[in-house]
């Protein structure tokens, strides 16, 4: 039984096993939501919400994720600090998710405005913006616990 | 009875639903690839060719009820345009509870990562070709009803439980009184890790191999009379993936019986496994070793034994493009009639890519 453990924690670590969004910090981005059930929420939580955990919020309301586009000068920051990948990383994680048939597709959006506006006017909506974006309804910040 | 009883009540409930549908949103895609083969197996021979393409629907119909559509067209001499069409996944999905869905339609028969996950887009495969036992052991196809959980607690559980149209159906008919089952779970306990196990079992009244199989192609190692009695059809799988951003890991272990009144059980083997390693974001050199035994008292895919060897790069110019290049040895041993190994060496290029 022991030498089974010490195989398993082996691979375990050969693998990478527990660097689960290790390498990832929340800083430089602020989340955003309308009616998605909590107001705050760890960064552990909030970074499986948008790799697609979850399929409808608590509320029974569907989980719809805002992302920027590629070519939104937020994107980097928002795969680093939620992915922990590249800009190109994300899209190739969608795509294949998205392909496999396990999650509705993300909505894109090329601008913080534009990412604001649609979480404003979409119940389940959860989105995520360059920190200093500009006119952010308060009550749809989602504070980050570490 | 209480089976159908579920299968009725299923549908009658998605029917429901689709009927409160509101405007659906739907989103297109496609993907395919382009291939060069240098072969050196018999005297050298060299040519490009046109792969399948396959054509992606996804359509969410209202809060709780999507659509996913897969059709590829591929070259096949027999048509007059040289491609025909065929349908690879249509399946309608119902989001009863949380994380859990059924799903009716015809699927990928969920029994390991590859066929969970790559389905026909080959800008998402790791390697040039699908592992060898596609070929031959795993049901690829099932037209039926599937019940599916994922992203369940800390370790990210998932299961699926089909059950639908067998290895000798079609799908439009299956003339066979029993239908197959598939019973498939896996965690993801990290980031781009995935460690599943799977049962698939059917039982096989005259031993025929309709389109839902990958050994549905003519069996060109065996040229003796085919066996037409019954056969029970049970395999076992065992994957494990770890694909991040340093290296890339892919197991897909194989375990298929097959079991007659005439030559009893036979136990079949096959394992693929793929290591690759990422730098810059873009490059991936990789090993690829593949290999399939097939017992000589197998009435169903009958003996065979193959394994292939390959070396290989990626190159990704984009999420939507990439660029393989492998050089591949295979070995094939017909063991049914007198041993004859053939030989095969070869080098590929192909370029696979998404719109």
């Amino acid at each position: 039984m022991r030498r089974i453990t010490i195989i398993i924690a082996l691979v375990f670590s050969i693998t990478g096993g527990g660097k689960l969004f290790a390498q990832a910090s929340m800083t430089g981005i602020t989340v955003i939501g309308n009616k998605i059930g909590f107001s705050s929420n760890t960064s552990k939580e909030i970074k499986q919400i948008f790799r697609g955990k979850y399929a409808n919020w608590s509320t029974n309301i569907q989980v719809i994720i805002v992302l920027p586009a590629s070519k939104s000068v937020s994107a980097e920051v928002v795969a680093t600090s939620i992915y922990g990948n590249t800009v190109s990383g994300v899209q190739k994680y969608w795509l294949s998710l998205v392909f496999q048939g396990r999650a509705n597709p993300p909505v894109f959006l090329d601008t913080d405005e534009e990412i604001i506006n649609y979480v404003n006017k979409t119940p389940g909506a959860i989105g995520v913006v360059s920190v200093g974006a500009q006119n952010i309804p308060r009550n749809m910040v989602i504070g980050i616990n570490n | 009875m209480k089976f159908k009883l579920l299968l009725l009540f299923s549908l009658m409930q998605l029917a429901f639903l689709a009927s409160q549908a509101q405007k659906p949103s739907t989103q297109f895609a496609g993907y395919g690839y382009l291939e060069y083969e240098l072969d050196f197996s018999g005297g050298p021979t060299s040519y490009f060719s046109l792969g399948e393409h396959s054509f992606f629907v996804n359509s969410k119909l209202n809060d709780k009820i999507s659509f996913l559509g897969e059709y590829v067209i591929r070259f096949n001499g027999n048509s007059a345009t040289s491609f025909l069409p065929s349908i690879e996944r249509s399946l309608v999905k119902y989001n009863y509870y949380k994380n859990h869905n059924i799903i009716v339609g015809k699927i990928h028969t969920p029994v390991n990562y590859w066929n969970d996950s790559y389905h026909h887009g080959r800008l998402f495969f790791p390697v040039m070709d699908r592992p060898i036992s596609f070929s031959y052991l795993v049901p690829l196809h099932t037209l039926g009803i599937q019940f599916q959980g994922q992203n369940l607690g800390d370790l990210n559980f998932g299961y699926d439980f089909v059950i639908g149209n067998g290895i000798s159906s079609t799908d439009i008919l299956s003339d066979a009184k029993n239908t197959s089952f598939t019973a498939a779970v896996h965690i993801k306990p990290t980031d781009g890790m995935r460690i599943g196990a799977s049962f698939y079992y059917d039982f096989l009244d005259k031993n025929r191999s309709g389109i839902h199989s990958g050994h549905a192609a003519p069996r060109t190692h065996y040229t003796g009379k085919l066996y037409t009695g019954a056969l029970n059809y049970t395999m076992t799988s065992l994957s494990f993936a770890n694909f991040n951003k340093s290296y890339e890991i892919l197991n897909e272990f194989t375990y298929n019986t097959t079991s007659t009144d005439s030559l009893g059980l036979a136990k079949n083997f096959a394992n693929f496994l793929y290591a690759g390693l990422r730098f810059k974001d873009k490059h991936t050199p990789y090993v690829v070793v593949d290999f399939m035994k097939i017992a000589s008292n197998d009435l169903h895919t009958y003996p065979y034994e193959v394994g292939t060897f390959g070396i290989g790069y990626k190159y990704e110019f984009s999420p939507l493009v990439n660029l393989k290049s492998q050089v591949q040895y295979d070995r094939q041993m017909v063991n049914h009639a007198n041993h004859s190994i053939k030989r095969h060496f070869g080098f590929e290029f192909q370029l696979a890519y998404g719109f």
